[in-house]
Formats: C-alpha cells, sequence, structure tokens
C-alpha cells in the first residue's frame, strides 16, 4: 500500500506535468514537478522490489488478488488526498487569471488549487442548488434500459 | 497442439540460469505486483491528461471501461481455471522454478488476462499507449511461462480473454448509460475529472 501510496504520487505529478494542471504540482517548478514524479514513482519501485522478497504465495504470507486490489485502491486513494493536500498548501497563492470563465472540473486547476477550486464550487451549489444540479445533469445519455425503467415507473405512478 | 505447448515451455524454461541478467530482470517483471501495477498507474494518468473537456470524457470513459474490463477477464479466467482444472507445469513436469509455487490451477493466467483486458481497452482510444501496455502484458506472459508458473497455452488464453472482453464491456457500457457519466460529472464537480 505504501509502494502505491507513493507511486501515485509521482503519477499524478507527471500527468499533472502533461496536462499543465499547476493548481495539482507539489512543487512551483513544472519541470522540477515533473522530475520529482519521475523520480518518487522510480525511486518507491526500486525500494519495493529491492527492500524485501515480493514473490511471496498467498499461501505462506503474500497477498491474494483480492487484498492486492484492495491495497490498490487504498493506497491509489491515499496518494491522491495527499497530493490534493499538499499541492493545495503550496499553491495557496496562485494567482486566478480565469476569474468569472466558465471552467469546471478538472480545467479549474490550471489555475488555482484545489482547495480554491472546490471552494468556488460549494459556493455555486449553495447559492442555488437546484439549479446547480439540474445544469450538471441534463442531456445525459441514456440507454434503453434505462428509458424503460422511466416509463414503466411513470406509468406505475 | 499439448506437444508444441510443451516445447516452447521446456525451451524457455531451459533458459533459466543461463543468462544472469536476463533472470535478474525476469525476478522483477514475473511479479505480481510491478506490471499490474504499473499499468493502472498508467491508467491513473490517462485520467488526468485529456487536453479539453471531450478528450478527457472518452478517456475517463476508457478508464471506467478498462477497469470493468479487467473485473470481466479475471472473472472468466476464474470461471474457467475451476471448470478445467489444469494443473501448475511444475507439478506434472520437472522445471526450474525460480518463483513461488502457486497452489491453484493453471488454465487460463490470469494476470495476463487482466493485462491484455485493460491494453485493448487503452488501444481503442490510444494506439500508442494501447501498444505499450499489450507489450508490457507480453513481457508479463513470457516472464510466467519462463519461470514455469504456466504453459504458453495458458498465457495464450489468457491474453484473449483479455482481448475479447472488451465486447461485454461496450455492451454492458451502453446499457448502463446514464450512470457512468453520471459518475464523470460528479467526479467532475469534486475537481476529479
Amino acid at each position: 500500500m505504501v509502494f502505491v501510496c507513493f507511486s501515485t504520487i509521482g503519477a499524478i505529478q507527471i500527468a499533472a506535468h502533461i496536462a499543465n494542471l499547476r493548481g495539482l504540482l507539489i512543487l512551483r517548478r513544472p519541470i522540477a514537478s515533473l522530475l520529482l514524479g519521475i523520480g518518487i514513482l522510480t525511486g518507491s519501485i526500486f525500494w519495493f522490489f529491492l527492500s524485501e522478497n515480493r514473490n511471496i504465495n498467498d499461501t505462506a504470507g503474500g497477498l491474494d488478488a483480492n487484498s492486492q486490489a484492495l491495497g490498490f485502491f487504498l493506497g491509489a486513494l491515499i496518494g491522491t488526498i495527499l497530493t490534493i493536500v499538499i499541492s493545495s498548501i503550496i499553491n495557496l497563492d496562485l494567482k486566478i487569471s480565469n476569474m468569472g470563465k466558465n471552467i469546471d472540473g478538472l480545467d479549474s486547476l490550471r489555475e488555482q488549487n484545489y482547495y480554491l477550486a472546490i471552494k468556488g464550487e460549494y459556493s455555486l451549489f449553495r447559492g442555488n442548488w437546484r439549479d446547480y444540479l439540474s445544469k450538471q445533469f441534463t442531456g445525459l445519455p441514456k440507454s434503453i434500459i434505462y428509458q424503460l425503467v422511466t416509463t414503466i415507473i411513470v406509468k406505475l405512478r | 497442439m499439448l506437444n508444441l505447448d510443451e516445447k516452447i515451455l521446456f525451451a524457455l524454461n531451459n533458459l533459466n540460469g543461463k543468462y544472469r541478467s536476463l533472470d535478474a530482470i525476469i525476478a522483477w517483471t514475473v511479479s505480481d505486483y510491478l506490471i499490474p501495477v504499473c499499468l493502472c498507474l498508467a491508467l491513473i494518468c490517462v485520467w488526468l491528461v485529456g487536453h479539453n473537456k471531450t478528450t478527457r470524457y472518452s478517456y475517463q470513459l476508457g478508464v471506467f471501461s478498462a477497469l470493468t474490463a479487467m473485473a470481466i477477464s479475471s472473472g472468466i479466467a476464474q470461471l474457467l481455471s475451476g471448470l478445467i482444472e489444469r494443473p501448475r507445469p511444475f507439478v506434472t513436469h520437472d522445471l526450474i522454478v525460480v518463483f513461488y509455487k502457486p497452489t491453484d490451477f493453471s488454465f487460463p493466467a490470469n494476470s495476463v488476462a487482466a493485462c491484455f483486458a485493460i491494453a485493448a481497452v487503452v488501444s481503442t482510444f490510444n494506439k500508442k499507449l494501447g501498444l505499450s501496455m499489450f507489450v508490457m502484458g507480453g513481457i508479463l506472459a513470457f516472464s510466467r511461462v519462463y519461470v514455469g508458473v504456466h504453459y504458453p497455452s495458458d498465457v495464450l488464453m489468457g491474453a484473449i480473454i483479455g482481448i475479447l472482453s472488451i465486447i461485454p464491456v461496450y455492451i454492458l457500457l451502453k446499457l448502463t448509460e446514464p450512470m457512468p457519466t453520471c459518475f464523470i460529472k460528479v467526479a467532475r464537480i469534486l475537481r476529479l475529472a
């Protein structure tokens, strides 16, 4: 889990550099963040395999497939949360040059940190949550099953 | 067919101990952790790297599909494994086993199926990345035969299951809409997509 946690931090730094998501970088200079990401990723792989024998059967103390999947999920989750917290602290004073533009999702992290982005989204939600939700969830693709179920529900009413 | 299967197995397994550098590389690539974890980390990157909303949406739907394909292929592999009950090659043959000896059945190779499932889905929206994932899956398959825990036909069948798992995934994706899109929308509200 520690291996996945650190390698997730590294992978997010590499991806954030490629996608220019400055709000997710944990160093101010993007190139430094990229190098740090590559370093953390390769470092965690080497640490994991060189520290002890990892090829152990699940009947002899190793992890079975389900435990591996759970470990990966938890490690990736912790790595993501750590990245968000650290990058929000480091980029606390990141300038917002596109204020007022309709930017949502990850695009907003190009100009501001995660904390400010989610705070802005929450204020929009709190302002008028009905309009907000209807705007977000209209025009979604609907499968045949979905259409069938909704038709049955409407008819039953 | 079985003869050819055994011939390839013996040819690869006999390489053990002849090339120290190859042995050292295989000790890493055969691991349950390295290649599967690297592919999943690549999926985390794919989730984030789309340069605009449309590309990102298709990539994220792809990540969703890849994880589903991985689960489906693993399920099919488990099911077939229980039905066919083929013993591991080191049980029936005198092989050099430099990996731990798994206690479950050999056919088909579950980890190879999962890796090829991810690669097959990714190659539908990003050919270069998909191809490199296929190469990684191929390395895993080669390593598994090299260390004597699978027959070549096990890994071949695993790869086929993995590739074919994209069919039920796309049917499932179409049938479960708007759930996947809703999930991505919620993630977008939380600034995670």
